[in-house]
């Protein structure tokens, strides 16, 4: 059976190529728009791993991994990517307390993303 | 001998000399009380004789050069004794001028040796009694008057000393800046400086020594017009009751006074100065403004400096995003150009297309704001077809948003209007991009143009989306802000500054309405615009 990545980015571009590329390389993929609909589509699809967006109307990523963390222990080994915009040092420095899986930043490298997504879900 | 049986009596006279109350400046220095002042062999020996009688007074000879030199003598003296040889000698005259000189307290005493001439003295200067004759000067007589006089030649002098310290006190107290009251430990006043009589003309009756503070209080307060229900009244009256600490009254707009108390050194009584502090009132108050003022330019400044950054975080966040897209399409390209349709290929480079598209603006609108910000933008106005550049715009717009549905509306538009093409694009661009920004959960948008009779170009582009919060609407047109409904949703916060900035280059005015969760309306008025009323016109920004 593949594994199940949920994907959360408000760019409707960008989540489309995210959704085609991880697609064709193997994976099934769910998309939400916001950490909102990313946090119920979590609970609903119990994915394998989660990609997601930083600054995003709503509700950001970094509120959603804060209530993952403070409100959801049965999902703190489940592997969250960040995939920002924000490239700031200071930026990346500010979620480290969350500890997130892994910190890309866009422009998206894909041998990059798929490599990190392969390992993190070997090692599970 | 009379030195020796004298001696006994002539020491407790001594003592009480020097018991007398002194001021500091007696004990300093110590007043020959005794002069003597003659010629020849006799006027020595009156002074040895002096001495002998009262042991210890000091008794000074002098035989002065100058009539000045006398004088000077005299008046430290509190006996003067001249040695007259001769009824006729012009000393007897000259010791009635001094006796009759301001200042002078010392006795003028004349001693002749020669018996019978006394006669001839009184008869010569008539209610002149201070003569004496030599012979009687060993008698117990002459001792008590020598006494007497020399004990009461000793108080007027210490009273003429007083007096001068008092006048020169008085004189130095008026020079001061400062004025000053002096109270008893009654609490009433022993002296009061020139400047509460020129202070409280009206109230001279209360300033004089004597009467009590309430008393004083009460005519000074009357007389400045500060009355029971006054703010100051009560500070005043509390200090002025108890004599004791600092208050600052301010006696009228400008003038501000400090009143101190402080104790007298001796414990018996208080002095109170009132210091004229309006002036450092003033200046305290130039400099609390001063520094005010550059608190605020600090805080600017920080505030600019911290939008600067917020800026450039916020530009390289909004340039990645596009930039993702183009290369993420291209990546998928690039990896699987072998199995992509054809259509799902076309589907991608319109996508980036789109996407640099979206850079450019950006671009534009930064490079745009930076150029008006070094005064280096140029108006070029010219004739064209308003009506179609505004619906190609909202075309470009409606095909990058397609979930949108953007109406436009042109009324009473002419075929050419006079205007900049490229600020008009600019402008328009930045607020369709704002609205379809801003209404995703309600995708309508409105844009309507039209010439009104005086030639004037008004057009409003509104939206149905999730608006502004009242109290933000005044800074939306600030560089940098954005409102507190924008979070989460993309924009650099320069957009609209630059919209604003672009309106008003061009002579324009725009206007915001907005209602939370209804939508904004944003409505640009360019004036006369009617074509072929200018040609090309630069101006340069301020």
């Amino acid at each position: 059976m593949s594994k199940t990545i949920l994907v959360i980015e408000d760019e409707a571009e960008l989540c489309d190529i995210l959704e085609a590329e991880l697609t064709a390389s193997g994976y099934k993929v769910y998309t939400a728009a916001n950490g909102q609909e990313g946090m119920l589509l979590l609970q609903e699809m119990e994915p394998d791993l989660i990609i997601c967006d930083r600054a995003m109307p709503v509700m950001s990523g970094y509120q959603l991994l804060e209530r993952i963390r403070g409100a959801y222990p049965q999902y703190n080994s489940l592997p969250f990517i960040f995939l920002t915009a924000l490239s700031d040092p200071r930026d990346r420095y500010s979620v480290n307390h969350l500890e997130p899986t892994a910190y890309l930043e866009k422009p998206i490298d894909f041998d990059r993303l798929l490599d990190t997504i392969k390992k993190t879900l070997a090692q599970r | 001998m009379y030195s020796a049986s004298l001696t006994g009596y002539s020491c407790k006279l001594f003592m009480k000399t020097n018991s007398f109350p002194s001021s500091v400046n007696m004990k300093k220095k110590p007043l020959p009380a005794v002069t003597v002042y003659g010629e020849g062999e006799k006027a020595q020996e009156l002074s040895k004789l002096l001495y002998a009688l009262i042991p210890g007074q000091q008794v000074r000879f002098v035989t002065p050069a100058t009539r000045e030199d006398l004088l000077t003598e005299v008046y430290h003296s509190a006996i003067v004794f001249i040695m007259v040889n001769d009824p006729s000698d012009e000393n007897i005259s000259l010791a009635r001028e001094l006796s009759e000189m301001p200042g002078v307290v010392a006795d003028i005493i004349a001693i002749t040796p020669v018996q019978e001439i006394r006669q001839r003295l009184h008869m010569l200067t008539y209610d002149f009694d201070n003569i004496f004759n030599w012979e009687i000067m060993a008698t117990e007589d002459f001792r008590h008057i020598f006494e007497h006089k020399l004990k009461k030649g000793i108080m007027r002098l210490q009273a003429r000393i007083q007096e001068d310290e008092y006048k020169s006190f008085q004189g130095f107290l008026s020079v001061s800046p400062d004025a000053f009251i002096i109270f008893d430990k009654n609490k009433r006043i022993l002296f009061v400086s020139d400047h509460y009589h020129k202070l409280y003309r009206n109230s001279a009756e209360a300033l004089v020594r004597g009467t009590p503070v309430g008393q004083m209080f009460a005519a000074a307060a009357r007389e400045s017009g500060v009355t029971e229900d006054d703010p100051r009244y009560k500070e005043a009256k509390k200090f002025w009751m108890n004599l004791e600490g600092q208050f600052e009254f301010h006696y009228n707009a400008t003038k501000v006074l400090r009143i101190t108390a402080v104790p007298m050194p001796s414990g018996e009584g208080t002095i109170v100065t009132t210091t004229d502090i309006s002036l450092y009132k003033k200046q305290e108050r130039a400099l609390a403004e001063k520094q005010a003022a550059l608190q605020e330019a600090l805080h600017n400044e920080q505030e600019a400096s911290s939008l600067q950054k917020q800026f450039i975080s916020m530009v390289s966040h909004e340039f990645r995003n596009p930039l993702t897209i183009v290369d993420g399409n291209a990546q998928i390209m690039q990896r699987r150009i072998e199995t992509l349709k054809p259509e799902e290929v076309q589907k991608r480079l319109k996508t980036i297309r789109s996407a640099v598209s979206r850079l450019v603006n950006m671009m534009e609108a930064v490079l745009s704001s930076s150029m008006l910000k070094t005064g280096k933008l140029d108006l070029y106005r010219e004739d064209f077809d308003v009506g179609t550049l505004i619906r190609e715009l909202v075309q470009e717009q409606a095909d990058l948003a397609s979930r949108h549905k953007i109406t436009c509306e042109l009324v009473y538009m002419p075929p050419l209007a006079n205007l900049d093409r490229k600020v008009l694009t600019i402008i328009l661009t930045n607020l369709l991009s704002n609205a379809v920004k801003f209404c995703k959960d309600n995708p309508i948008v409105a844009v309507n143009a039209r010439m009104d009779v005086k030639d004037n170009l008004i057009i409003s582009v509104e939206d149905m989306g999730i608006g502004i919060p009242h109290n933000e609407l005044k800074h939306i047109f600030d560089r940098f802000y954005r409102a507190t409904t924008s979070s989460g949703i993309p924009g650099s916060g320069v957009g609209l500054a630059l919209v604003k900035e672009l309106v008003t280059l061009h002579g324009g005015e725009i206007s915001v309405q907005s209602v939370i969760g209804t939508g904004t309306r944003f409505e640009v008025i360019f004036h006369s615009c009617k074509a072929g009323t200018a040609s090309v016109e630069e101006v340069k920004t301020p």
